[in-house]
This record gives structure tokens, C-alpha cells and sequence, in this order.
């Protein structure tokens, strides 16, 4: 006796069919969950939303965009909620920091560019895209420095994730921010800070010195705003 | 040093994931309850099921739609029916047997649509996973938690346990 996957394909949805007639809409399903239960959810979707960042953001028409010079763990896992209005919080999870932002609007067409920069470095290339502006400068022996910058509205976030850099906090012209220092010259220190005026949050990435990384960030200046 | 600038999400573009909890968790746990007879129990099946749907997000092409509904519910009843034997420590219950069932009723048709139907649930789930969804039996075997050996000896027995079904009512196969 056979039962053909042709059998089983064209049955098997009509099985399916059935099967949800007997039970109610989902719509019409109405359970109050308890807190232990929603507490867990909350853990879980805002893990899941960490882990899909990058689909989230191909839909989006937003940015993805990856400076790799190393992975690592963070061992702490605590929340460090700051500022200004709350406009950021940044999250420490076993394997990354994510900076999550919830403020209105800002000035999205708004142009900072460094003033200031090393000896040798000249300007390869700047991406406006929405909700991410990117800023690559080089040297001659291929050395980059990258800028980048978003504004601090609700849904945009910035992770980070490194083995062996220093965190200290900076100040940058008044504004709060961190310096993720790297040891190791091979790999990029990455600079964080949030202009709570502006409503942006910069990044900084270099294989540079703790004085040169502060220096750029400090030369930091509006160029450029239509609003 | 790694790090990423990113949008996540508006208050329009939820995502995935968020967009099938928020529509399909109530009739999880009412799938889970039917099983479990107890909220806690339930409660904890369905975040064993979102964990499971977590991990498979990428298999979900559409959040909201009937085929998605049929994987959520058919994962929700699985970690039910995991929960229960777990519970009830019947180490000699069969995989497939003595497990409460969702109670769905045949339209005593006959047809292999009804037969599929009066399968036990693990059974069920794993042809509906297969010829429904669509998954493969590798994609199967890790929706439902099995070696891959495991979900094709399921997908045998059921299959067989069809024949015998559809024999039983006459029905040529």
C-alpha cells in the first residue's frame, strides 16, 4: 500500500484547514499572562531584536555596518541607565554592550565632520544614508579611521563587542561618552558618546592613540544642517 | 573592536518575531492548556515554544498568515506534550501514545486530510511540518527537537500508521 508525497502535499493543508476550524481565532484568545511569564518574553525579544539586527535593518532601508577587528565576551551583565531626558541607555550582555536610543526625532540631515586629524589621514569616502552617516579617512599605508554617526530616536541603537579593551569614561566637548581602548595596536579602539544637545551619538573607530582618538572626537564640529 | 550602528525598529516595523508573539501567544497557551490543564505549565510551554521560534525565526517567511499560525501552534503543542510527560515522569510512555490530544474532531470524512487528523499529535506534527510548512526533515528534526534519525523514523511510523488508518476505513491507498 503507497501514499505518495503528491497524496500527503495536497492533503496535508486541508488536514491544516481543519485542524484551526476547531480551534478559536487567535484574536478571540484572551489570556492575562502572568509577570514571571512576561518578564521572561521581554528578556527573549529583546535578545531576538539584538540577534536579527541586521534583517530588521535590510527591511528598514536602514544601516548595517560592521567595523571587525575583533569579538569577544564581556562578562558583566548589568544595565547602566544615564543622561539627559533618558535618551540612551546602554545595556552590558555577556558578549556585547548595546547602546539603545529613545528619543524624538533629531536633525537627521544634520553634517559633523572631524577638524582635526592625524598627519596623513585624508578623507576616502562619507556615506549619507538614512539614519547612519559613515566617514572613512586613511593614510598612506592604508590605516583608516572611521566616523560614524546616528541620531538618538527611538529605534536605533549602536552594539558593540570587544575581548580586550579598557573602558574609560570621557568627556567630549561636555558630552558623556566611552572609550573602548584597545591594547593590542592591530586591533581598532572605538570611542562612544552621545550629544544629548544634538540628539546624536557618535562612534569613533581607530588604531590610534587614547590622545589622537580624543582629539578627533573633540574636533567634531556641525557642517553642515538644513533644519 | 566590533561595533555596529543599526536602526531596529520603528513603532511600524516591529519585528518578526515581536509580530507573531503578539498575535499568536494567547492561542498557544490556550493550545498548551488543552494539554497541561494548568497556567504555570502552560505559561512555560509557550516560552519553551518562543525559544524554539527564536532560534527558527529565519524559517518564518511571513509573520501573520496561516501557515505561520499551524508552525506556532504545532511547536506550542509539542513543548506542551514535552512538559507533560516531563511532568507525569511516564518513562514507558511511548513517544507517540497516551498523550492528551487537542481534541480536534474529524469530520469523519474518511479522506487522508481526516486520517491525518486522527494521528496521535507527534504524528501529526511532524506531517503537517513536512507537507504544510513544507520543511525538510532536516528543518523538521530541529523545529521539534530530534536527531535527524529520530524525525525520520517518525515521519516513517506516521506515515505508516496512515496506511493502517485509511485500510481500516477502506479507503484506497
Amino acid at each position: 500500500m503507497s501514499l505518495t508525497d503528491e497524496e500527503l502535499l495536497e492533503a496535508a493543508p486541508l488536514a491544516r484547514a481543519r485542524f484551526f476550524s476547531a480551534l478559536p481565532n487567535p484574536d478571540e484568545c484572551n489570556h492575562q499572562f502572568s509577570h514571571h511569564f512576561e518578564r521572561r518574553m521581554r528578556v527573549l525579544l529583546r535578545r531576538q531584536k539584538h540577534q536579527t539586527t541586521h534583517r530588521i535593518a535590510q527591511r528598514a532601508a536602514a544601516v548595517f555596518l560592521a567595523v571587525l577587528i575583533g569579538t569577544g565576551v564581556w562578562l558583566a551583565v548589568d544595565t547602566d541607565a544615564r543622561a539627559a531626558v533618558l535618551q540612551w541607555v546602554r545595556e552590558w550582555y555577556e558578549t556585547h554592550i548595546v547602546y539603545r536610543f529613545s528619543g524624538e526625532p533629531a536633525k537627521q540631515d544634520a553634517s559633523y565632520a572631524p577638524t582635526w586629524m592625524p598627519e596623513g589621514y585624508q578623507e576616502k569616502s562619507a556615506s549619507i544614508l538614512p539614519g547612519l552617516i559613515k566617514r572613512v579617512y586613511q593614510n598612506e599605508d592604508q590605516n583608516k579611521i572611521l566616523m560614524e554617526y546616528v541620531p538618538m530616536q527611538q529605534g536605533t541603537a549602536i552594539s558593540a563587542a570587544s575581548e580586550t579593551a579598557e573602558e574609560e569614561s570621557v568627556q567630549i566637548n561636555g558630552n558623556q561618552g566611552t572609550l573602548y581602548l584597545e591594547s593590542d595596536p592591530n586591533q581598532n579602539s572605538v570611542l562612544v558618546w552621545c550629544d544629548d544637545c544634538a540628539g546624536m551619538a557618535f562612534t569613533l573607530s581607530a588604531s590610534l592613540s587614547r590622545e589622537d582618538i580624543l582629539h578627533i572626537a573633540e574636533s567634531v564640529k556641525l557642517s553642515q544642517s538644513t533644519k | 573592536m566590533l561595533i555596529y550602528l543599526q536602526m531596529i525598529e520603528t513603532d511600524a516595523d516591529k519585528s518578526k518575531f515581536e509580530q507573531v508573539y503578539l498575535k499568536y501567544r494567547s492561542i498557544m497557551f490556550y493550545v498548551a492548556n488543552q494539554i497541561l490543564h494548568n497556567d504555570q505549565d502552560a505559561e512555560d510551554a509557550v516560552h519553551q515554544a518562543f525559544l524554539s521560534i527564536a532560534e527558527n525565526i529565519s524559517k518564518i517567511s511571513e509573520a501573520v498568515c496561516p501557515k505561520t499560525q499551524s508552525y506556532v501552534v504545532i511547536i506550542a503543542e509539542n513543548k506542551a506534550i514535552d512538559l507533560y510527560r516531563k511532568n507525569t515522569r511516564r518513562k514507558t510512555v511511548a513517544y507517540t501514545e497516551e498523550i492528551p490530544d487537542l481534541m480536534v474532531e474529524s469530520n469523519e470524512s474518511g479522506d487522508l486530510a481526516d486520517a491525518i487528523l486522527r494521528l496521535p499529535p507527534r504524528y501529526r506534527e511532524v506531517l503537517l511540518l513536512r507537507y504544510d510548512n513544507g520543511y525538510t526533515n532536516e528543518e523538521t528534526a530541529k523545529l521539534l527537537g530530534l536527531s535527524l534519525a529520530a524525525e525520520r523514523k517518525l515521519d516513517q511510523r506516521a506515515k505508516s500508521r496512515l496506511r493502517e488508518l485509511l485500510k481500516e476505513e477502506g479507503e484506497p491507498v
